[in-house]
């Protein structure tokens, strides 16, 4: 695959804080990317140095585009974003696409499609102080994909979003890799991002956690994570403090939320659970990104309250 | 890099154009300054001015021989009883005050004049009456006779004569100083302020990180300062062309020499570059604060700079080549507009005009230099305005 953003050994403080240090890693063609991490990760300092909004300290970003007019190649959503209140929103698509080097015909042309897809079509010539907070995202997230980016950065692309909308750009976003366009997507909320997303590179306070697909960050650090309700504490208590199965486990409002080690599956486990524990309730996954992240990162205890 | 510029400049000029409050601006904006100028006049035509009375007693041996006719609004009534009656009589008859002229007033001119209540300050007539009075007095005392107190008194008659040019062209090089001093003025205060309201804008309304992804922030600031120009250009176009037209009609003053003046290039090139310093200051501060509200001490005195020339501007209007006008023609922020108004005049020379133009050049410089550094960084930091240490540090990056 082509990459089309390489990222090499970044790095970039602010006075006494290094908000990305060292960072490695890059973008191809057809792929979309997560950038994950906690708020205060270095997210957004990464993003503006891709824009060249700031730039690094040390590092190379390299974009294999054409360099000359690179920022017409690329398509970008800030997390702070808004749009002109007082302006109409077709106005804004075809400033926004005039900036990017579409005439206004493309720009309407373009801008209509993708309203098309967002049921925005009637909005068109409405003012965006007229439009719900929902839909201006919309508006907005058309005007950074409709002068048909190389490559499209995203900095959290469902924030504010209801669940509905949230589905429909997500199926966007997958639709849009599909034609081969490279995809860097940057959230917190990484339960909701590991659907979309091929690769994974995890970020905490500014350096690398993990970088990988999410197949084998998955298989490396996904473990087993059991949730067990039972009618008798004690008995279930008693076996998992003696056997050597499992890594660590809380008890939350009667469930038993159990880590398995690295190398049990649900087979052995199940089969090792003594006959004389009474299971109410048995549900087996793989663990979440995010408590790969709690414990790759911070070799911290499983969340208890997550829904598995 | 220009066609990017010309983008930004276009979207601020047809985005004000269709805004209504720009519009409204436009025609209300003269007619607020004509209503406020003109009102205080205009009450006052219905004031009746306010009449004064003075007792006053003669103890003096001196026949009073003085004519009141200088005295404006002002009645003098002469007493002759006691000394003791004069106060109550007066203040009974609702007089302002009285005074007793006495022998020593003409040994030393030193008199009194007793007020009931201190209202009344200007007692200027009164005084010219009674100078008058003494003088008369002192020459009679020396036995100069009617004649020649006569002489000694007769007052200068001072006409002023230009061997240069007539009055009308005088009047005109003024007229020109006022119009063009007066346009740049208007310009900063208007397209300042929308210049410092369209960098807030654009944080407020979160827009600056998406334009920035598109473009440089030297080609945002750069495009929103000449799209402003464009704005202000318009903005006295069209109160020079509804008000030149009227001044000449109602008041038959020749404004439109004013376009004819040959040194009009030279104010060209002061007035933009007086536009170019106040543009990157406002543009710059307008990127380090969140909103108007949350403006610190530092940011509100930087609203008030464009004021400074009207603070000067009298004392430059009497005396064009005194010190306080070098001063002021040197000074980056009032330079300007002093300038302008002194060329207008034919009071500045040209080693002046080359010094200023030096200081103006590198003021330009620097500012737009500082500006663009400050627009940077401030237009991407949301939810506080920013303080002056921030500011000074994000200039050494």
């Amino acid at each position: 695959m082509n990459s089309i953003l390489e990222v090499k050994d970044v790095l970039k403080a602010y006075d006494n804080l290094i908000a990305v240090n060292n960072i490695s890693f890059e973008v191809n063609q057809g792929e979309i990317m997560g950038i994950l991490g906690p708020n205060g990760a270095g997210k957004t300092s990464l993003i503006r140095m891709i824009m060249d909004i700031n730039a690094p300290d040390n590092g190379k970003i390299d974009l294999n585009l054409d360099t000359k007019n690179w920022q017409s190649q690329v398509g970008y959503l800030p997390e702070e974003r808004g749009l002109y209140k007082e302006a109409k929103v077709k106005d804004i698509l075809i400033f926004l696409g005039s900036l990017k080097g579409l005439s206004k015909k493309e720009a309407l042309n373009e801008g209509n499609k993708w309203l098309d897809k967002f049921e925005l079509t009637d909005n068109m010539n409405d003012k965006v102080k007229e439009l719900s907070k929902g839909m201006a995202q919309k508006v907005q997230f058309a005007a950074c994909v409709l002068h048909r980016p190389q490559l499209l950065i995203l900095d959290e692309p469902f924030s504010g979003l209801d669940p509905v909308s949230q589905d429909l750009m997500k199926e966007e976003i997958k639709r849009l890799a599909e034609t081969g366009v490279a995809i860097m997507l940057s959230s917190h909320q990484m339960n909701l991002v590991e659907e979309v997303c091929d690769r994974i590179f995890l970020l905490d306070k500014g350096n690398k956690v993990l970088y990988d697909t999410l197949d084998n960050i998955k298989d490396e650090y996904g473990n087993y994570r059991a949730r067990l309700q039972t009618n008798d504490d004690n008995v279930l208590k008693n076996w998992l403090n003696e056997n050597d199965l499992i890594i660590k486990y809380n008890l939350y409002r009667n469930n038993f939320n159990i880590l398995l080690e690295d190398n049990i599956g649900p087979n052995n486990f199940i089969a090792a659970l003594p006959s004389n524990v009474n299971i109410v309730e048995l549900e087996i996954k793989r663990i979440s990104l995010h408590n790969i992240f709690t414990r790759v990162a911070r070799g911290g205890l499983l969340d208890a309250k997550e829904n598995i | 890099m220009l066609r990017k510029i010309f983008k930004i400049t276009s979207w601020e000029v047809m985005r004000n154009l269709r805004n209504k409050q720009f519009i409204a601006g436009i025609f209300l904006t003269p007619i607020l300054i004509l209503i406020f100028g003109g009102l205080p006049n205009f009450i006052q035509r219905f004031d009746t001015p306010v009449e004064r009375s003075f007792y006053y007693q003669n103890q003096s041996e001196v026949q009073l021989d003085w004519s009141e006719d200088i005295l404006e609004n002002i009645s003098l009534i002469q007493h002759q009883n006691s000394q003791e009656d004069l106060q109550v009589e007066a203040e009974a008859a609702g007089a302002d005050g009285y005074f007793i002229i006495d022998q020593e007033f003409f040994e030393t001119g030193n008199i009194n004049l007793n007020l009931f209540s201190l209202t009344a300050t200007d007692h200027g007539d009164l005084n010219n009456l009674l100078t008058e009075e003494l003088q008369n007095y002192k020459m009679a005392t020396h036995d100069l006779s009617e004649e020649v107190i006569q002489e000694v008194t007769m007052p200068a008659n001072l006409q002023v004569l230009s061997l240069e040019e007539d009055e009308t062209a005088m009047g005109s090089r003024v007229i020109t100083a006022v119009i063009f001093g007066g346009g740049l003025f208007f310009l900063l205060i208007t397209s300042g302020s929308m210049l410092l309201q369209s960098a807030l804008q654009e944080k407020k309304e979160k827009m600056s990180e998406i334009i920035l992804s598109s473009i440089t922030s030297e080609q945002l600031m750069a495009g929103k300062i000449i799209g402003h120009f464009i704005l202000g250009m318009i903005q006295i176009g069209v109160w020079f062309g509804v008000g030149i037209p009227l001044a000449d009609y109602f008041f038959d003053l020749p404004l439109l020499d004013a376009f004819f003046n040959p040194a009009l290039p030279l104010i060209a090139i002061f007035a933009l570059l007086g536009y170019l310093v106040f543009a990157a200051l406002f543009v710059g501060i307008g990127a380090t604060m969140e909103d108007l509200q949350s403006a610190t001490n530092a940011q509100s005195m930087i609203f008030m700079l464009p004021v400074l020339p009207l603070l000067v501007i009298g004392p430059v209007f009497n005396n064009p080549g005194g010190m306080l006008s070098r001063i002021v023609t040197y000074f980056p922020l009032t330079a300007p507009v002093i300038s302008i108004v002194r060329i207008a005049i034919g009071e500045i020379t040209n080693l002046e005009i080359a010094i200023t133009l030096a200081i103006l050049l590198v003021t330009t410089i620097l500012f737009t230099l500082a500006a663009a550094k400050i627009f940077r960084i401030g237009m991407l930091m949301y939810g506080k305005s920013a303080s002056f240490k921030e500011m000074i540090r994000w200039l050494r990056y």
